[in-house]
């Protein structure tokens, strides 16, 4: 929503905007998208090969079992089993998912229709979490009418927190997309 | 400080991941050291301890054609698996226990042993066990204390490698009691 007399800014009638606002600071430009993606791409590929090579190792090892040494290859191949495993489930989870989510969150800012709220700008120091999802903060913006609150992902709250009190947000679907400071 | 705290949020993933390592490898392991009854030789002794693992990587060293493992345990091992003790290749037992399992050996035909004079044990007429001279120190038959008496060496009725005893297979189990006779 748009709130009327403003200027409007680059925005098309179907709610994207993709051309640069050179005033204000995007949370996600295009390039951060882009970027995104590319870690994702590159993590995934990273993780399938790592799991690759161990199991190519293990299925080694397992080749060279011999009655002498069974018992001490079986307990090898479950230790580099287990904690290759934990690595890369950590990876998959503490990495690779959160880049996804936050990719979705970056695609959805840039995508949804935008709302301007203008005031003096709190950002919680709470870290809250949506389940299987980013992890966000509150914002508080006291406005010349009411107090609202809208999120802001956890990963830009510290540029908008070093941004100042006064600020213009650009708010999309309840989330900060850009701000500027007033 | 992150990263443990991390860990701790999924740490049943990283346990589950740990124990379902374990019981799938578990299970490979189990089928890799394993082999059919076809590809192995199975040795029981009526002994009181044995050093089966150290017997079985001696015995490999020199292991027939066609024979994948060499397995030696005590007859405790067929604690539950009786099946398994009824069908060894080779059996181990005292001199004076040695009656009492009569039913799962093989007669012998001297003339087929790989042996020269060898001692027999013999039982109503027939021949059934060669005196075991090698391996013993792999093998604790008698309470310490006890003087060691003499042990013989029986191919079972039901094995699968004795052909010059029953027509099985191939005599692998006679290659195998050979080199088990030639061992310290």
């Amino acid at each position: 929503m748009i709130l009327a007399g403003e200027n409007p800014l680059v925005k098309k009638r179907d709610g994207r905007y993709n051309e640069p606002m050179n005033d204000r600071t995007e949370l996600y430009s295009a390039d951060d998208v882009r970027r995104l993606e590319k870690r994702i791409k590159t993590l995934r590929l990273s993780l399938i090969l790592s799991a690759a090579a161990v199991l190519a190792v293990c299925v080694i090892l397992c080749c060279r079992t011999n009655t002498a040494n069974a018992e001490r290859m079986e307990y090898t191949v479950i230790a580099v089993t287990a904690a290759a495993g934990w690595i890369l489930l950590y990876l998959r989870r503490f990495a690779l998912l959160e880049s996804r989510w936050e990719l979705g969150h970056a695609k959805m800012l840039r995508e949804s229709e935008i709302e301007i709220l203008r005031g003096t700008v709190t950002v919680s120091p709470e870290k809250l979490r949506i389940r299987n999802s980013i992890r966000f903060r509150h914002v508080t913006v006291e406005t010349e009418e009411k107090t609202r609150r809208v999120n802001v992902i956890e990963t830009k709250a510290g540029p908008l927190q070093k941004a100042g009190k006064e600020l213009e947000l650009f708010v999309a679907n309840g989330y900060v997309a850009a701000f500027r400071k007033l | 400080m992150r990263v443990l705290k991390n860990i701790v949020s999924q740490l049943h993933t990283y346990i589950v991941w740990a124990l379902l390592s374990a019981v799938f490898w578990g299970f490979i392991f189990g089928m890799i050291t394993e082999a059919p009854a076809e590809r192995k030789i199975v040795i029981f002794a009526d002994a009181l301890h044995c050093e089966d693992k150290a017997l079985d990587i001696a015995l490999e060293r020199t292991k027939p054609a066609g024979i994948r493992m060499i397995r030696a345990h005590t007859f405790d091992y067929t604690l539950f698996d009786e099946a398994g003790l009824l069908n060894a290749d080779i059996y181990l037992v005292p001199e004076e226990k040695a009656a009492d399992y009569i039913e799962s050996y093989s007669p012998l035909d001297p003339a087929a042993l790989p042996w020269t004079d060898a001692e027999l044990w013999s039982w109503e007429g027939t021949a059934y066990g060669v005196k075991l001279d090698g391996a013993r120190s792999y093998f604790l038959f008698r309470p310490p204390g006890e003087e060691e008496g003499d042990v013989y060496l029986f191919f079972g009725v039901n094995s699968l490698h004795t052909a010059s005893l029953n027509g099985s297979a191939d005599d692998a189990a006679l290659q195998v009691a050979l080199d088990l006779s030639c061992l310290d």
